[in-house]
């Protein structure tokens, strides 16, 4: 019997893998069952010492120079098989873009449940698991009868928990079983991992965007938004009125005639908010308003709202969001 | 060549939710529904082979009569004929066991190209394809931006955080589409028209030699709640920097979106 | 009969023969299209043609005109000599002088229409090559055919004239008097005193006529010929109405216009009317905004199209031809561009449609072959799964009204209207603000009404008017029945496209109701002293924009007016482009769900027009109109010009802004 998490990796651990180590050790209390971790990828190195405090027994890590970009061929029959030798009841990975191909390829194999993007997940004589639905406008409580139970963990719900203070980081520390890389014949072929330029990310399936609109006064003016982006990690977006000013390429316009996003934050500034925007960005999970017009419209439909000039504000939030993710 | 698109009929999402008396579905009475929005992308991909590369296009689903509707759309967006299991036994399937009953529908069309959206935005359960894949034996990618056909395999951009993988797959093979991938045509009306007459295939689960313990489900929807429907419309007051600082607060506790 | 006669009798055969041939030609080209040209109404086609043609009433709806109607009815005058010109060139010595009187009074005639023609050529091409104005604007081929004809008429004026001063006819003919003191120092010393100049005049003024019986069938003068008949063949129709297609046809090859045959012979019969004038020209608001869309330059290119491909279908009808309808003579930008304002049909003295001949494509290309702005998609996808335009959930259509006390008619259909909402008045904030007002000066005016509530389809015109008349039809049909199934027997609508579709276009699908506009509803209900606004609102100043579809479409210009006046204690301030001339927001023709991407905003060039008029306020009854000026006066610069929809500032005048009431009439209020 094992609880086993699959630790996310791109070249370093991703936090999210910690986070799911975090929900693995909730599981594993609760359970008392041993928690294990499994790594794919190029070399665990020193980054071992990140996995202290969680209360993993082992880490097994299968590490080749040919693992470390992820390769369905390659990782699926490593987890397949470790879940089977270990015993496995419960699984948790990530809820990436990788992350979810991944879970789904290995339940198949496995031929067990998974429920994908969970929001939170407890044990209560088996796996309770709460997920999003219908864009979010429904949550939905799972029970998970089979075993293994498998469920794949949203990045950025699970805050990461270690048992002690950050002087315990040295000890607690899991045994490390290295593994090799079995012998598999890859179909797919990997002929090139590219990097988006830095800084700019694709607004229709962003998480996060920030758009400026008439309020931003002139193509000048955008890096004030930008900074916010970077710090943010969100797309740009723009209204209609400052596409059409030539302040900025169409590709950016969100509204009726723009593109349509759902991002989980959207923070627009300087922008009215009358209907024509409105239907471009209706379903993102959390809007804010930023506008010196107490009466703009945005602020009926926004979740918070601040009355002000953009070019004060923004910088501030930008300010006070990096102290927060730091 | 022979493409099959894997296609669900789900509620469009703007409409409004309510969780019905039993606490574990919801109220169906005035949803409106259509294709699954990354479904009609992968739609898309495959007529532009047909175009390109004569291939024949057949759309799968699973699901009640009424899904016949979104098949229509998808055939009049060029489709040549379609294959739905239905029948008996369906509302208590799960992922696990939809991907069963679809593998084993396309195993009576042998296609040479799977297409599937990422997700259907009804359960966002986001496994159904990759699951019959594995079922197939065929190699797959998911979350597609790009795609191109050459010989007997095909090259996709599959998207990750911050970038792309660009992977070469042999065929048979199975793509899952996201939104940059295309924009799906209108159809039209000569079109719409013809595929009222197009063949759509029925099968039920025992056609295709199935019996229910062969799709049992081990999960259980124990209840469903509704977060927050309205916005909160909360203006801040106070000094620049308090607005600030209550409003990180409240997105990184409140809304957990930092 | 001399050598002289005989070959003129020659020549005049042979200038038929051309003439007639080429007519005949055209004659056939136009009969390739579609249907039947129908002949019913005869009285109302004879006084049309009389009024609209020889009369000239649509020319001489501008000053410019005016000098059109003097050519004109000169020409017809003057036809009078040329007649008698020509009979005597084959019969020499032949007059009309037997006719006594009458021939006196048209010598008299033609000596003065003669001189006023002249005047009337000169300003005329004054205006053409000094002044400029933009209707006259043209490819140099159209201008050298103007000037053409301008020269041919001058030069039979000059030989009538001289022709007159040589040969004296009985009449009063000061001109003739005049010029024949200057320039024979005197009277004439009679006909055979000029035995070279008379004749000489006497030819050149035949051979005009020759000329311009060669030249008129293959220049912008066809219209000499085709003109009166397009009046007289007028077709009757509703105006605001688009035809419904039936789409369950399946014989039907294609639906809207792929090809110049697909048209019908009447809409064939007014291509070649065009008397190129321009008024529709200057009147487009998309060509006053530098789009590349003149309905003068469509009409001409289906014209010009039709002669060209003509032959060749003739032979076959089938034949491939040399352009493609849309693509070479009709292109994307300039398909795309029309807001549907009419602004062109209204200004036509011949009465051409070209919108609807535009317009016929557009329906080709959306059923056809799926083809629009992309923009677009969302708006149409929307409209199909939740009803509205924005993709909000029709279960939330009436969410708005859920405190102000309205019943809707699941709850109590025995109303006497059913207050038609619309898809802005329920889920644009902005217009849910003039719902509001309206609800509660209904209320207030104890009107018995209701609303459908989520059982509200957006009434499909948008849908229609992006070509798409498949949605549009699924939309009216389901309105129709939810409607039909309550008993509706009469409809207000605050919104101009909706009350336009329901009044002129939901009967061709079962759906027969009383509509009338919120406008229509308040002058009523103020009429009646039901409600009695103190006359103070609107400091600065208002003015009313007219909306397209319900000024322009359905002569509704005073309704709205008075309501002002009722509102404010005055007039409402003119714009210089007002009533039927009023210029478009430029959110019609499906384009409030477009992006304007070719040269300026049409909504600017309104709102500038509005600004200028220096008042606080601009009125308008439309949540198109209301969205396009709001952006209109913020893009100009000037955010405190406010824009209000008339029920606003009837409600403000009024002082509604307490809670509301029930919708059951107060006793105290009840006349």
């Amino acid at each position: 019997m094992s609880v086993l998490v699959l630790l996310e990796q791109r070249g370093e651990l991703k936090a999210s893998a910690l986070e799911a180590a975090t929900a693995g050790a909730k599981v594993a209390k609760a359970t008392g069952m041993p928690l294990n971790a499994v790594y794919i990828g190029q070399s665990l190195g020193d980054q071992a010492s990140e996995l202290a405090g969680f209360g993993i027994d082992k880490v097994y890590a299968y590490e080749h120079s040919d693992l470390g970009n992820y390769s369905n061929d390659a990782y699926v029959p490593i987890v397949r098989d470790l879940a089977k030798e270990l015993d496995a009841k419960v699984i948790i990975g990530t809820a990436s873009a990788l992350g979810k191909e991944f879970c789904a390829s290995v339940a198949a194999r496995l031929g067990v449940e998974l429920v994908q993007d969970a929001v939170e997940l407890s044990w209560d004589n088996g796996l309770k698991v709460k997920k999003p639905i219908y864009a979010g406008k429904v949550i939905s409580e799972i029970a998970v009868t089979g075993t293994p139970a498998m469920v794949s963990l949203r990045p950025n719900v699970v805050p990461v928990e270690r048992e002690g203070d950050d002087a315990a980081k040295g000890r607690g520390q899991p045994e490390i079983v290295k593994r090799e890389m079995p012998d598999v014949s890859l179909r797919t072929v990997l002929k090139e991992a590219a990097l988006a330029a830095a800084g700019v990310v694709d607004l229709t399936e962003a998480k996060i965007v920030v758009s400026g609109g008439r309020g931003i006064g002139g193509p000048e003016n955008w890096p004030v938004l930008q900074g916010l982006c970077d710090v943010l990690g969100a797309a740009l977006g723009a209204s209609r009125v400052a596409v059409d000013s030539g302040w900025i390429e169409h590709s950016h316009q969100v509204g009726q005639t723009g593109k349509v996003v759902g991002p989980d934050l959207y923070i627009a500034c300087g922008i009215s908010g009358a209907i024509q925007h409105q239907a471009g960005m209706r379903t993102s999970g959390t809007v804010v308003a930023i506008n010196k017009d107490p009466e703009a419209p945005i602020f009926k439909i926004c979740d918070y709202g601040i009355v002000g000039d953009l070019f004060e504000i923004v910088p501030l939030l930008a300010e006070g969001i990096g102290k927060v993710r730091s | 060549m022979k493409v099959a698109v894997l296609v669900k009929r789900v509620p469009d999402t703007a409409s409004v939710f309510k969780v019905a008396e039993d606490n574990k579905s919801i109220v169906t009475d005035n949803l409106k529904y259509v294709m699954s929005p990354y479904d009609e992308i992968a739609m898309e991909q495959a007529i532009r082979l047909k175009e390109s590369d004569d291939a024949e296009v057949v759309v799968v689903s699973l699901g009640p009569k009424e899904t016949t509707t979104v098949m229509r759309t998808a055939l009049a967006m060029g489709g040549d004929s379609g294959l739905l299991v239905t029948g008996e036994g369906l509302e208590a399937l799960t992922s696990k066991g939809i991907a069963r009953a679809l593998a084993a529908a396309l195993n009576t069309l042998s296609p040479d190209l799977i297409f599937a959206g990422k997700q259907a935005v009804d359960d966002d359960a986001s496994q159904v394809p990759e699951r019959v894949a594995e079922l197939l034996e065929i190699p797959h990618a998911s979350v597609a931006a790009r795609f191109e056909l050459s010989g007997e395999s095909v090259t996709v951009d599959r998207v990750i955080e911050g970038g792309h993988y660009t992977l070469e797959l042999p065929l048979p093979a199975l793509i899952t589409a996201e939104k940059s991938l295309n924009e799906p045509r209108y159809p039209t009306l000569p079109n719409i028209m013809k595929a009222k007459k197009k063949p759509i295939e029925e099968k039920t689960l025992s056609d295709l030699e199935l019996a229910p313990e062969d799709l049992a489900s081990d999960l259980v929807v124990e209840s469903l709640s509704l977060p927050r429907q309205e916005r909160r419309q909360k203006v801040l007051e106070g000094e620049n920097t308090e607005q600030i600082a209550q409003l990180v607060k409240f997105l990184g506790e409140e809304e957990k979106v930092l | 009969m001399t050598i002289g006669s005989i070959i003129l009798v020659v020549l005049l055969a042979a200038a038929f023969a051309v003439f007639f041939r080429r007519v005949i030609q055209i004659v056939r080209f136009i009969s390739l299209g579609q249907g039947t040209i129908s002949l019913g109404r005869l009285v109302t086609r004879f006084t049309d043609l009389v009024v609209k043609g020889f009369l000239q009433r649509l020319v001489l709806r501008e000053l410019s005109g005016l000098g059109h109607a003097l050519i004109f009815w000169g020409f017809l005058v003057i036809t009078y000599g040329t007649l008698e010109g020509l009979i005597a060139g084959v019969f020499p010595g032949f007059s009309f002088a037997w006719m006594g009187p009458i021939y006196w009074l048209m010598n008299t005639c033609q000596d003065i229409m003669g001189f006023l023609v002249v005047c009337a050529l000169a300003v005329s091409v004054f205006r053409r090559l000094v002044l400029r104005p933009k209707r006259l604007e043209a490819t140099l081929a159209h201008t050298m055919d103007a000037l053409i004809i301008v020269g041919l008429i001058l030069v039979l004026i000059v030989a009538m004239y001289a022709i007159r001063i040589m040969d004296p006819r009985p009449g009063f003919t000061p001109v003739a008097y005049i010029l024949g003191a200057v320039l024979l120092g005197g009277p004439s010393a009679g006909p055979e005193a000029y035995p070279l100049a008379l004749p000489v005049f006497e030819w050149l003024h035949n051979a005009v006529i020759l000329g311009f019986l060669v030249y008129i069938p293959y220049s912008k003068h066809l219209h000499l010929v085709t003109a009166l008949p397009n009046l007289f063949l007028r077709e009757d129709r509703v105006v605001g109405r688009i035809e419904k297609l039936d789409l369950e046809d399946e014989e039907a090859e294609s639906f809207g216009k792929t090809k110049i045959t697909d048209y019908t012979k009447k809409d064939l019969l007014e291509v070649a009317a065009c008397t190129e004038c321009g008024r529709c020209h200057e009147a487009c608001p998309a060509q006053a905004t530098g789009k590349p869309l003149s309905p003068r330059d469509v009409v001409l290119g289906l014209k010009d199209h039709l002669f060209e491909e003509g032959p060749a279908l003739l032979k076959d009808r089938n034949a491939e031809m040399k352009k493609t309808l849309f693509g070479d003579v009709i292109s994307g930008d300039v398909l795309w561009a029309c807001t549907t304002c009419m602004a062109c049909e209204d200004v036509c003295p011949v009465e051409i449609w070209q919108m609807s001949k535009l317009f016929g494509v557009r329906q080709a290309r959306v059923l056809m072959e799926g083809d629009f702005p992309e923009e677009a998609q969302l708006a149409l996808r929307n409209m199909e799964t939740q009803s509205n335009p924005w993709g909000m959930a029709q279960e939330a259509r009436a969410d708005w009204a859920k405190d102000l006390g309205i019943k809707t008619l699941a709850e109590d259909a025995e109303v006497e209207y059913l207050w038609y909402v619309g898809c802005a008045g329920s889920y644009d904030q902005r217009y849910i603000e003039v719902s509001t007002a309206f609800a509660k000066l209904l209320q207030h005016a104890g009107v018995s009404f209701g609303i459908l509530g989520s059982e509200e389809f957006c009434c499909g015109d948008s849908a229609k008017r992006i070509g798409n008349e498949y949605l549009a039809q699924m939309m009216v049909q389901q309105n129709v029945e939810v409607m039909n199934g309550y008993g509706v027997k009469k409809i207000v609508t605050a919104c101009p496209h909706g009350f336009n579709t329901f009044k002129n276009e939901y009967p061709q699908y079962g759906g027969d109701y009383e509509v009338i506009h919120h406008a229509e509803l308040i002058d009523k209900l103020i009429r009646e002293g039901k409600l009695k606004p103190k006359g103070k609102a609107g400091d600065g100043g208002i003015t009313y924009h007219d909306s397209c579809y319900l000024g322009r479409y359905n002569n509704i210009f005073d309704a709205p007016r008075n309501v002002l006046k009722a509102a404010s204690g005055v007039d409402a301030v003119e714009l210089g482009r007002t009533r039927n001339k009023s210029f478009c927001c430029g959110a019609g023709g499906g384009r409030m769900w477009m992006e304007e991407s070719i040269g300026t905003n049409i909504y600017a060039d309104r709102a500038r027009e509005v600004i200028d008029t220096g008042v606080g306020t601009v009125a308008t009854a439309c949540p198109f109109c209301m969205t396009m000026m709001m952006d209109g006066v913020k893009d100009e610069g000037r955010p405190e010009v406010k824009v209000k929809d008339i029920a606003e500032i009837i409600a403000e005048s009024l002082g509604l802004t307490a809670a509301p009431a029930t919708s059951e009439p107060p006793a105290s209020e009840q006349a």
